[in-house]
Protein backbone atom coordinates (compact mmCIF):
# COMPACT_ATOMS: atom_id res chain seq x y z
CA UNK A 1 0.00 0.00 0.00
CA UNK A 2 2.05 3.17 -0.87
CA UNK A 3 -0.73 5.91 1.36
CA UNK A 4 -1.67 7.99 -1.68
CA UNK A 5 -5.00 6.87 -0.98
CA UNK A 6 -7.36 8.39 -3.87
CA UNK A 7 -10.78 9.95 -2.53
CA UNK A 8 -13.78 10.19 -4.30
CA UNK A 9 -17.08 11.39 -3.69
CA UNK A 10 -19.87 9.19 -2.38
CA UNK A 11 -23.01 8.83 -4.39
CA UNK A 12 -26.19 7.40 -4.46
CA UNK A 13 -27.26 4.61 -6.86
CA UNK A 14 -30.56 4.36 -8.34
CA UNK A 15 -32.38 2.23 -10.82
CA UNK A 16 -33.60 3.82 -13.74
CA UNK A 17 -34.98 1.77 -15.92
CA UNK A 18 -32.38 -0.10 -17.32
CA UNK A 19 -29.97 1.94 -16.11
CA UNK A 20 -27.64 2.29 -12.79
CA UNK A 21 -27.18 5.89 -12.03
CA UNK A 22 -25.47 7.97 -9.38
CA UNK A 23 -25.89 11.19 -8.02
CA UNK A 24 -23.57 12.84 -5.52
CA UNK A 25 -24.80 12.25 -2.05
CA UNK A 26 -24.19 16.33 -1.17
CA UNK A 27 -27.15 16.94 -3.40
CA UNK A 28 -29.76 14.73 -1.77
CA UNK A 29 -32.10 16.30 0.47
CA UNK A 30 -34.77 13.24 1.25
CA UNK A 31 -36.19 10.19 -0.69
CA UNK A 32 -40.15 9.83 -1.02
CA UNK A 33 -42.41 7.76 -1.88
CA UNK A 34 -45.42 8.17 -4.01
CA UNK A 35 -45.39 12.09 -4.01
CA UNK A 36 -48.20 13.31 -6.50
CA UNK A 37 -47.12 14.79 -9.33
CA UNK A 38 -49.26 17.22 -11.38
CA UNK A 39 -48.21 17.42 -15.36
CA UNK A 40 -47.33 20.51 -17.20
CA UNK A 41 -48.80 20.28 -20.61
CA UNK A 42 -46.28 21.40 -23.69
CA UNK A 43 -43.47 19.66 -21.27
CA UNK A 44 -40.31 17.66 -22.59
CA UNK A 45 -40.76 13.89 -21.95
CA UNK A 46 -38.24 14.69 -18.96
CA UNK A 47 -40.46 16.36 -17.07
CA UNK A 48 -43.03 14.41 -15.37
CA UNK A 49 -44.23 17.79 -13.13
CA UNK A 50 -44.91 19.68 -10.49
CA UNK A 51 -45.09 18.70 -7.25
CA UNK A 52 -45.45 19.91 -3.62
CA UNK A 53 -43.12 19.32 -1.53
CA UNK A 54 -42.40 21.11 2.08
CA UNK A 55 -44.48 23.82 0.56
CA UNK A 56 -43.07 24.61 -1.98
CA UNK A 57 -43.77 23.97 -5.98
CA UNK A 58 -40.71 21.51 -7.56
CA UNK A 59 -40.35 20.24 -10.55
CA UNK A 60 -40.21 16.33 -11.21
CA UNK A 61 -37.76 14.65 -13.63
CA UNK A 62 -38.17 10.97 -15.33
CA UNK A 63 -34.77 10.06 -14.71
CA UNK A 64 -35.35 7.02 -17.75
CA UNK A 65 -36.17 9.46 -20.12
CA UNK A 66 -33.11 12.28 -18.61
CA UNK A 67 -30.76 9.47 -19.38
CA UNK A 68 -32.14 8.12 -22.59
CA UNK A 69 -32.33 4.64 -20.80
CA UNK A 70 -34.86 1.51 -21.82
CA UNK A 71 -37.73 1.53 -19.57
CA UNK A 72 -37.37 -1.42 -17.17
CA UNK A 73 -39.71 -4.18 -16.78
CA UNK A 74 -41.89 -2.73 -14.31
CA UNK A 75 -42.05 1.09 -14.94
CA UNK A 76 -43.89 3.02 -12.19
CA UNK A 77 -41.18 5.27 -10.93
CA UNK A 78 -42.65 4.87 -7.41
CA UNK A 79 -39.62 7.01 -5.22
CA UNK A 80 -38.98 10.57 -5.97
CA UNK A 81 -35.38 11.37 -4.76
CA UNK A 82 -35.13 14.90 -3.74
CA UNK A 83 -32.60 16.88 -4.39
CA UNK A 84 -30.68 20.27 -5.10
CA UNK A 85 -29.80 21.21 -9.00
CA UNK A 86 -27.91 24.26 -9.80
CA UNK A 87 -25.09 26.11 -8.35
CA UNK A 88 -25.11 26.18 -5.22
CA UNK A 89 -25.47 30.40 -4.87
CA UNK A 90 -28.89 29.32 -7.05
CA UNK A 91 -29.70 25.79 -5.79
CA UNK A 92 -33.24 24.67 -7.09
CA UNK A 93 -35.30 21.57 -5.47
CA UNK A 94 -36.07 19.11 -7.95
CA UNK A 95 -37.21 15.93 -8.13
CA UNK A 96 -35.84 12.85 -9.64
CA UNK A 97 -38.40 9.76 -10.20
CA UNK A 98 -36.72 6.28 -9.90
CA UNK A 99 -37.46 3.22 -9.73
CA UNK A 100 -35.48 2.42 -6.43
CA UNK A 101 -33.06 3.42 -4.53
CA UNK A 102 -29.60 0.58 -4.50
CA UNK A 103 -26.47 2.11 -2.10
CA UNK A 104 -24.11 4.58 -1.50
CA UNK A 105 -20.95 4.25 -2.87
CA UNK A 106 -17.89 6.77 -3.51
CA UNK A 107 -17.39 7.01 -6.79
CA UNK A 108 -13.45 8.26 -7.92
CA UNK A 109 -13.31 11.37 -10.23
CA UNK A 110 -10.60 9.48 -12.25
CA UNK A 111 -12.55 6.59 -12.94
CA UNK A 112 -15.31 8.58 -14.70
CA UNK A 113 -15.11 8.34 -18.66
CA UNK A 114 -16.15 11.61 -18.88
CA UNK A 115 -19.30 12.46 -21.50
CA UNK A 116 -19.60 15.09 -24.04
CA UNK A 117 -20.63 17.54 -21.14
CA UNK A 118 -24.16 18.67 -19.91
CA UNK A 119 -25.89 17.05 -17.16
CA UNK A 120 -25.00 13.85 -17.27
CA UNK A 121 -20.91 13.93 -16.03
CA UNK A 122 -19.91 10.45 -17.43
CA UNK A 123 -19.83 6.68 -16.96
CA UNK A 124 -18.03 4.75 -14.41
CA UNK A 125 -17.66 0.66 -13.75
CA UNK A 126 -18.76 0.13 -10.16
CA UNK A 127 -18.16 -3.78 -9.03
CA UNK A 128 -18.23 -4.73 -12.70
CA UNK A 129 -21.48 -2.57 -13.27
CA UNK A 130 -21.73 0.45 -15.40
CA UNK A 131 -23.32 3.02 -13.60
CA UNK A 132 -23.92 6.67 -15.37
CA UNK A 133 -23.12 9.38 -13.17
CA UNK A 134 -25.33 12.31 -13.16
CA UNK A 135 -24.64 16.06 -12.59
CA UNK A 136 -27.30 18.18 -11.13
CA UNK A 137 -25.29 21.10 -10.60
CA UNK A 138 -25.14 21.63 -14.71
CA UNK A 139 -28.93 19.84 -14.87
CA UNK A 140 -29.73 23.89 -13.22
CA UNK A 141 -27.25 25.53 -14.93
CA UNK A 142 -29.29 28.50 -17.13
CA UNK A 143 -31.01 27.07 -20.15
CA UNK B 1 -53.56 42.21 -0.11
CA UNK B 2 -53.26 40.18 -3.59
CA UNK B 3 -56.26 37.99 -5.01
CA UNK B 4 -55.81 35.58 -7.49
CA UNK B 5 -58.65 33.51 -9.89
CA UNK B 6 -57.62 30.17 -9.85
CA UNK B 7 -58.09 28.16 -12.98
CA UNK B 8 -58.51 24.61 -14.03
CA UNK B 9 -57.54 23.83 -17.88
CA UNK B 10 -55.22 21.44 -20.33
CA UNK B 11 -55.58 19.09 -16.88
CA UNK B 12 -53.20 21.42 -14.75
CA UNK B 13 -53.78 24.38 -12.22
CA UNK B 14 -53.37 27.90 -12.82
CA UNK B 15 -53.38 31.12 -11.46
CA UNK B 16 -53.89 34.92 -12.27
CA UNK B 17 -53.86 37.73 -10.74
CA UNK B 18 -57.50 38.66 -10.15
CA UNK B 19 -56.84 42.65 -10.84
CA UNK B 20 -55.49 41.59 -14.10
CA UNK B 21 -58.67 39.81 -15.50
CA UNK B 22 -60.86 41.80 -18.11
CA UNK B 23 -63.87 39.76 -18.08
CA UNK B 24 -64.92 35.81 -17.85
CA UNK B 25 -67.25 34.11 -19.90
CA UNK B 26 -68.83 30.76 -19.96
CA UNK B 27 -68.50 29.29 -23.87
CA UNK B 28 -70.08 26.00 -24.50
CA UNK B 29 -67.23 23.74 -23.57
CA UNK B 30 -65.63 25.35 -20.65
CA UNK B 31 -64.25 29.23 -19.63
CA UNK B 32 -63.27 32.20 -21.60
CA UNK B 33 -60.60 34.21 -19.21
CA UNK B 34 -60.06 37.62 -20.83
CA UNK B 35 -56.62 38.95 -19.99
CA UNK B 36 -54.48 42.43 -21.28
CA UNK B 37 -52.21 39.61 -23.52
CA UNK B 38 -54.67 37.75 -24.64
CA UNK B 39 -57.82 34.94 -24.19
CA UNK B 40 -57.81 31.84 -22.47
CA UNK B 41 -59.26 28.93 -22.80
CA UNK B 42 -59.98 26.71 -19.52
CA UNK B 43 -62.06 23.87 -17.88
CA UNK B 44 -63.15 25.24 -14.72
CA UNK B 45 -63.07 28.52 -12.92
CA UNK B 46 -62.34 27.52 -9.43
CA UNK B 47 -62.73 30.74 -7.51
CA UNK B 48 -60.74 33.38 -5.68
CA UNK B 49 -58.01 33.22 -3.35
CA UNK B 50 -55.50 35.29 -1.43
CA UNK B 51 -52.12 36.21 -0.82
CA UNK B 52 -50.62 33.04 -2.84
CA UNK B 53 -46.88 32.85 -1.92
CA UNK B 54 -45.31 32.68 -5.33
CA UNK B 55 -41.74 31.71 -6.45
CA UNK B 56 -39.79 32.56 -9.70
CA UNK B 57 -39.82 29.07 -12.02
CA UNK B 58 -35.65 27.61 -12.19
CA UNK B 59 -33.42 26.66 -14.79
CA UNK B 60 -34.64 23.18 -14.35
CA UNK B 61 -37.81 23.67 -15.40
CA UNK B 62 -37.52 26.33 -17.63
CA UNK B 63 -35.05 24.09 -19.39
CA UNK B 64 -38.09 21.17 -20.11
CA UNK B 65 -41.30 23.78 -20.05
CA UNK B 66 -40.71 26.72 -22.61
CA UNK B 67 -44.38 28.39 -22.00
CA UNK B 68 -44.50 31.71 -20.36
CA UNK B 69 -45.03 31.92 -16.46
CA UNK B 70 -44.80 34.83 -13.73
CA UNK B 71 -44.25 32.41 -11.27
CA UNK B 72 -44.77 28.79 -9.33
CA UNK B 73 -47.01 28.32 -6.54
CA UNK B 74 -48.88 26.20 -4.00
CA UNK B 75 -52.41 26.00 -3.03
CA UNK B 76 -54.37 23.37 -1.17
CA UNK B 77 -50.93 21.45 -1.25
CA UNK B 78 -51.45 21.63 -5.18
CA UNK B 79 -48.56 23.08 -7.47
CA UNK B 80 -49.77 25.65 -9.96
CA UNK B 81 -48.26 27.97 -12.15
CA UNK B 82 -48.77 31.72 -11.95
CA UNK B 83 -49.82 33.12 -15.46
CA UNK B 84 -48.09 36.47 -16.96
CA UNK B 85 -51.38 38.32 -17.73
CA UNK B 86 -50.01 39.95 -21.04
CA UNK B 87 -48.16 36.45 -22.28
CA UNK B 88 -50.93 33.46 -21.45
CA UNK B 89 -49.27 30.34 -22.30
CA UNK B 90 -50.56 29.11 -25.81
CA UNK B 91 -51.56 25.74 -24.31
CA UNK B 92 -54.66 28.08 -23.02
CA UNK B 93 -54.70 29.89 -25.71
CA UNK B 94 -58.15 31.08 -26.97
CA UNK B 95 -57.98 30.95 -30.82
CA UNK B 96 -61.19 31.73 -33.10
CA UNK B 97 -64.04 29.48 -32.13
CA UNK B 98 -65.29 27.57 -34.96
CA UNK B 99 -68.88 26.18 -34.20
CA UNK B 100 -70.49 23.35 -35.83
Amino acid sequence: MNGAQKSGELHLLVRAGADLCALPVHRIRRIVRELPVSPLPGAAPELRGLAEFGGEPMPVLDLVRLVGAAPGANPTYPLIVVGWAGPDERRELVGFAVDAVLEVANVLAEAIVPAAGGWFRGDVSLGGRAVRVLDPEELGARP
Amino acid sequence: MSRWLLLDGAGSLWAVGHDAVIAVERRPRGFRVRLGGGDLLVDRVLGVVENLATTAAGPVLKRFWHEPAAGLAVHAARPLVVLDPERPPTILEAREEVDG
